[in-house]
């Protein structure tokens, strides 16, 4: 697959230091009298090299969003835009490789093979594409997330905080265009949860990395550049350079 | 509860039905076995009773030997009889009958039949309302150049009254006239022999020159009772004969048949049972996964308040659900498929009576108790598992399933199994304890091993997955560790491809060592250049063949050789009796005691391995029974060789039970200095008269034992086949269930990159390591089991232990190509994982 290909197909084509975004995007679950919108024309655009956070109360959209941005799912209209790679236009197979090869993923729960050691979990995509994480790359993540000592390890045998911060490291070990965090310390305790924000943190700030965190804690939201508020499927407002309690007044108005 | 296992059924319709399976595919076996043997039973005491009609008393000579190769071993009645029997009060007619052996030749000039079911030849009755034959077209024969065949025959090979055909009648070929085209009642053969009828003063000629007839069939006068015409006339002829009335005639031939149909019911059933034992392996894999799946619903159940009992019920009536939907459907299949055999019977030329299939209530009853039994059984131990899933696990985060309780204890209980099963094996197949031992023994040393098999599963994963790694990568890794992650899941769905696969190893070196050994004997004692055979049923080469070749200026010495069949005591045996004259020029016999030469009708030579088993030596005489009586037989000598038998007679031995003895095989020994090219072309002459005979040379022997080896193989392996079917089915099932319980699993790779080809060679791989799993474990069984049989079977001529490496190796490949066939659903259903649901499943 050539982004260059799709590019030139595209005719609205991403503005520079823009890494993904939404257009006019909706999605429908169902059909008929039962149909729900949970996304009801999104415009929304991820700067590259920041950290952004999507906020909304629940049913406003966020995973869906997530989902539909990190072709997990696809939306009912409307684009989404890697890049120069318009998502939409893409088959299963195309969308496969490109989560390989240009996303990475952190999930809340669930995130590592269990038949594999951390290390194995960590370099799994790359392995999918027949390839190796570079050496050098590999031991610079897995020294910024402090696995050192628990590389030969099977996820049974890590703790939950462990657990995720492999699945950052493994996130980060294909050096993705964009990172999707889903709620990536909603099974964690706050000690560890303060951990992994901070990998996070410190990705975006020492590897330019992008990362768009979807989560409904205004501590966690709070790490970010920018929070995004979602309700009903539309975006509602927007925060830059949050803190718990900007969130969390923000939070309280759009409740109301 | 009952509402709970309803729901649960409906709800994984597809698992019951693969689970059903493993259980319809035996029952089917079973229901399908009964209901054909049955069916053919009822045929046959049919085709019975038609050729007894009209016949209300028969006469017969009687023997105490019954013969193990389907020779007539009754003596003749004489002439002198047929008029007393006439003469007694109340018999209106009397026909003596004739029986012979006579092969047509078709017009394509080869002979009709003989490979199959027996090529009979009578003499056309006088009275015809006494004879079971009737006459469709032209005449009853009369005068030695006219015969009559029957319908079926000359419907399938066009022959037509006024034609002239040939055929063999203990003799050359030789011309008729067919004057005539007769049934049997209703019927135009009898259960697929072909029929000839002469005249009887030229059936007598052929078939009994010293006189004498086979039967003397009577006919009761008008109101006379059969029974009571019996009684008259067996007081009236004496002891040594059989007086029967009709309906007992048709009995008695019926019960033959019978006797025969019986083994092939039991065969059938033997492997009817390898399928459910393997199908129970199935079951009860199937039902250990489906409580470890279900281990959260079950707590949840426990937790709402339901009895572990009640748990335990809800398990055991999924279990009998299952069975009996197998058991039905099972019964259905094989009613279908004994009907499809019985077509398949017709096609091979056996005119049968046109009776409905016999479905008796008793294979309907064995299909329910066998197939619900088997199920229930099976999945016992799975469902007690159930008992020991705790309320709270419905509240736990991670769940883990009831694991057997006691491994080591489960462990130790495998190791005896072992040693019982391999000791009552060992005992049965070496100490004569004979074959309920061996069959007693080989399921409890399978059920054994397969317990201890997870032991071994992991280093076997290892090696089996090495090349698998390296070939594919990181799908060939995740392959590998799924198949080690539940190690007996993996061993428990292997052991069930290693019984069906171990059986037919075990069959395959089992052919090969006996190919080899009768090569081998075939070297070391046939001095003979040539062997002249009929391949016939019951037909062997006529005297005038014997001394054609005799005459061959080519030919050195002739060895006409018979089968003796007598009975020492209660057992019955088999022996060789030759032309003691020309036996030691043509088989290498080392004569250890006594002297060959001195073998005569009341002599026997022994091997000498029975003689010392025996405790006897030249000059002790024993008893033997044959045809025509005891005999105190004298040893006359001592010998060894590698040759499968251990009794020889004379010639004269068998001749004075059976006149009528014709030899099965001719040893050919060539004059000094004649090429093989000569003696080919020298023997083909004669033999051009006898076109049913056929000299092989050594290598032709050798090949004609491998090609019939292939073709036992060839059948063994198919019947087995069913239970390898149902063990792939097996790997279907536990591959289809594993992917259902790493849904989310499969999610996450799907959403960090895993294509779906490269999911589908992921769940392929890991079912080829299974699969060859389980033809490793068959191979060790096979070959255990092999070198047992040809160690036991050393004193009878299987001497030799030979690996057919090749055939071994396919079978291993053949397992790996049925592995990934076997994957191919699993794997589709894992491709087809929904993303989302996937990772978002609680």
């Amino acid at each position: 697959m050539t982004t260059s290909a799709t590019a030139s197909s595209t005719p609205a084509a991403t503005q520079p230091g823009i890494a993904a975004q939404a257009i006019d995007l909706v999605k429908v679950y169902g059909s008929g009298d039962t149909a729900v919108r949970a996304l009801d024309g999104i415009d929304v655009a991820f700067a590259s090299g920041e950290l952004t956070a999507v906020m909304g109360p629940s049913g406003s959209g966020k995973s869906t969003l997530l989902h539909c941005m990190a072709a997990l799912d696809a939306p009912t209209s409307g684009r989404v835009l890697l890049g120069d790679t318009d998502l939409t236009a893409l088959s299963d197979k195309q969308l496969t490789t490109l989560r390989r090869d240009r996303i990475g993923f952190v999930f809340q729960a669930f995130n590592l093979l269990p038949t594999l050691t951390a290390a194995e979990n960590i370099q799994l995509p790359r392995r999918l594409a027949g390839q190796r994480v570079d050496p050098d790359w590999f031991d610079t993540v897995v020294d910024a997330v402090g696995l050192r000592d628990r590389l030969h390890h099977r996820p049974g045998e890590l703790s939950g905080g462990q657990q995720q911060r492999v699945a950052v490291a493994r996130a980060l070990a294909t050096r993705p265009e964009i990172v999707f965090a889903d709620e990536p310390t909603g099974n964690l305790d706050s000690r560890s949860g303060a951990e992994v924000l901070g990998f996070l943190r410190h990705s975006v700030d020492a590897f330019g990395q992008t990362v768009v965190m979807v989560t409904h804690d205004p501590r966690a939201a709070a790490y970010a550049d920018r929070v995004v508020f979602l309700a009903d499927g539309r975006v509602v407002d927007e925060l830059r350079d949050p803190t718990d309690e900007s969130v969390l007044d923000r939070m309280k108005a759009l409740g109301e | 509860m009952g509402h709970a296992t309803w729901k649960s059924l409906l709800a994984h319709k597809l698992r019951l039905a693969l689970t059903a399976l493993a259980v319809v595919l035996g029952v089917a076996f079973l229901a399908g076995t009964l209901v054909l043997t049955d069916t053919m039973r009822e045929s046959f005491d049919s085709v019975f009773s038609e050729t007894s009609e009209g016949i209300d008393v028969a006469v017969r000579g009687t023997t105490e030997l019954t013969s193990q190769t389907g020779q007539d071993t009754r003596p003749p009645v004489p002439e002198a009889l047929v008029d007393r029997v006439a003469a007694v009060d109340g018999v209106a007619a009397v026909e003596p009958v004739i029986s012979g052996i006579a092969q047509l030749i078709g017009p394509d000039g080869q002979p009709i039949g003989g490979g199959g079911p027996p090529t009979l030849a009578f003499n056309a009755p006088v009275d015809e309302e006494l004879s079971n034959t009737e006459l469709r077209a032209g005449r009853y024969p009369a005068g030695p150049d006219e015969v009559a065949v029957d319908a079926y025959t000359a419907e399938a090979h066009g022959f037509a009254v006024g034609d002239e055909i040939q055929l063999v009648a203990n003799g050359p070929v030789s011309a008729h006239t067919l004057v005539g085209i007769v049934g049997f009642g209703e019927l135009d053969n009898l259960g697929g022999a072909t029929v000839v009828l002469f005249d009887t003063a030229t059936a007598a000629e052929l078939f009994a020159p010293d006189g004498g007839y086979a039967e003397v069939d009577v006919r009761a006068a008008d109101g006379v009772d059969p029974e009571e015409l019996r009684d008259r006339i067996a007081a009236q002829v004496g002891g040594g004969y059989e007086v029967l009335t009709g309906e007992e005639l048709a009995a008695s031939a019926a019960a033959d048949v019978q006797q025969a149909l019986g083994f092939l019911n039991t065969g059938l059933l033997v492997f009817a049972g390898i399928s459910l034992f393997v199908g129970a392996f199935i079951i009860s894999n199937t039902f250990s996964i489906i409580v470890a799946q279900r281990t959260r619903e079950l707590a949840l159940l426990r937790a709402v308040g339901a009895s572990r009992g009640q748990v335990l019920r809800s398990v055991l009536a999924e279990a009998l659900a299952t069975g009996l939907f197998g058991a039905l459907a099972g019964f259905a299949l094989g009613v279908g498929v004994a009907a499809g055999l019985r077509a398949l019977v017709a096609q091979f030329g056996v005119d049968l009576p046109d009776t409905a299939l016999v479905v008796q209530g008793r294979t309907l009853v064995a299909a329910l108790v066998v197939g619900v039994g088997v199920t229930a059984v099976a999945a016992l131990a799975p469902a007690l598992r159930s008992l020991r899933v705790p309320p709270v696990a419905a509240l736990q985060a991670v769940v883990a399933p009831p694991l057997p309780r006691f491994g080591r204890a489960r462990d130790a209980f495998g190791v005896l199994l072992v040693v019982a099963g391999a000791a009552a094996l060992v005992v049965g197949l070496f100490a004569d304890a004979g074959i309920v031992a061996v069959a007693a023994g080989a399921p409890v040393l399978m059920i054994g091993l397969a317990m201890l098999s997870p032991l071994v599963t992991r280093p076997l994963v290892r090696v089996i997955g090495w090349p698998v790694r390296r070939a594919f990568g990181i799908r060939g890794e995740l392959a590998t560790e799924n198949a080690l992650r539940n190690p007996r899941r993996t061993a428990a769905t292997a052991s069930a491809l290693m019984i069906g696969l171990g059986l037919v190893v075990f069959v395959m070196i089992f052919g090969a060592s006996l190919t080899r050994s009768a090569e081998a004997m075939i070297d070391e004692v046939y001095l003979a250049e040539y062997t002249v055979t009929t391949g016939g049923f019951g037909t062997g080469l006529p005297a005038q063949a014997v001394a054609d070749l005799d005459a061959l200026e080519e030919v050195a010495a002739v060895t006409p050789t018979y089968l003796a069949e007598f009975r020492d005591g209660a057992t019955a045996g088999t022996g060789l009796a030759v032309d003691i004259s020309t036996v030691e020029q043509t088989l290498a016999l080392d004569v250890i005691a006594g002297d060959l030469d001195d073998l005569d009708r009341d002599s026997v030579a022994l091997k000498e391995s029975l003689a010392a088993e025996k405790g006897l030596q030249v000059g002790d005489t024993l008893p033997l029974l044959f045809a025509d009586g005891e005999r105190e037989m004298t040893v006359a000598a001592i010998w060894d060789s590698p040759i499968d038998v251990s009794w020889l007679f004379s010639e004269e031995a068998v001749l004075a039970a059976l006149p009528s003895a014709q030899p099965m095989r001719v040893n050919v020994k060539l004059a000094d200095g004649v090429s093989p090219a000569q003696a080919d072309a020298a023997i083909e002459e004669v033999l051009a008269g006898y076109p049913a005979a056929s000299a092989l040379d050594t290598t032709e022997q050798k090949e004609q034992i491998e090609q019939q080896v292939t073709q036992l193989l060839g059948l063994l392996s198919a019947l087995l086949g069913l239970s390898i079917v149902i063990a792939l089915f097996g790997i279907v099932n536990t591959l289809g269930l594993s992917v259902l319980e790493r849904m989310r699993e499969l999610g996450l790779l799907r959403a960090v990159g895993m294509t779906r080809a490269q999911m589908r060679a992921m769940v392929r791989w890991e079912s080829v390591v299974i699969a060859i799993l389980g033809a490793v474990f068959g191979l060790g069984i096979g070959l255990l089991f092999g070198w047992l049989l040809t160690r036991a079977l050393d004193d009878q001529g299987l001497g030799s232990f030979a690996l057919p490496s090749a055939q071994l190796l396919g079978a291993v490949v053949a397992s790996a190509v049925a592995g990934i066939v076997a994957a191919i659903a699993p794997a589709r259903r894992a491709a087809r994982v929904d993303l989302l649901r996937a990772l978002e499943m609680e």
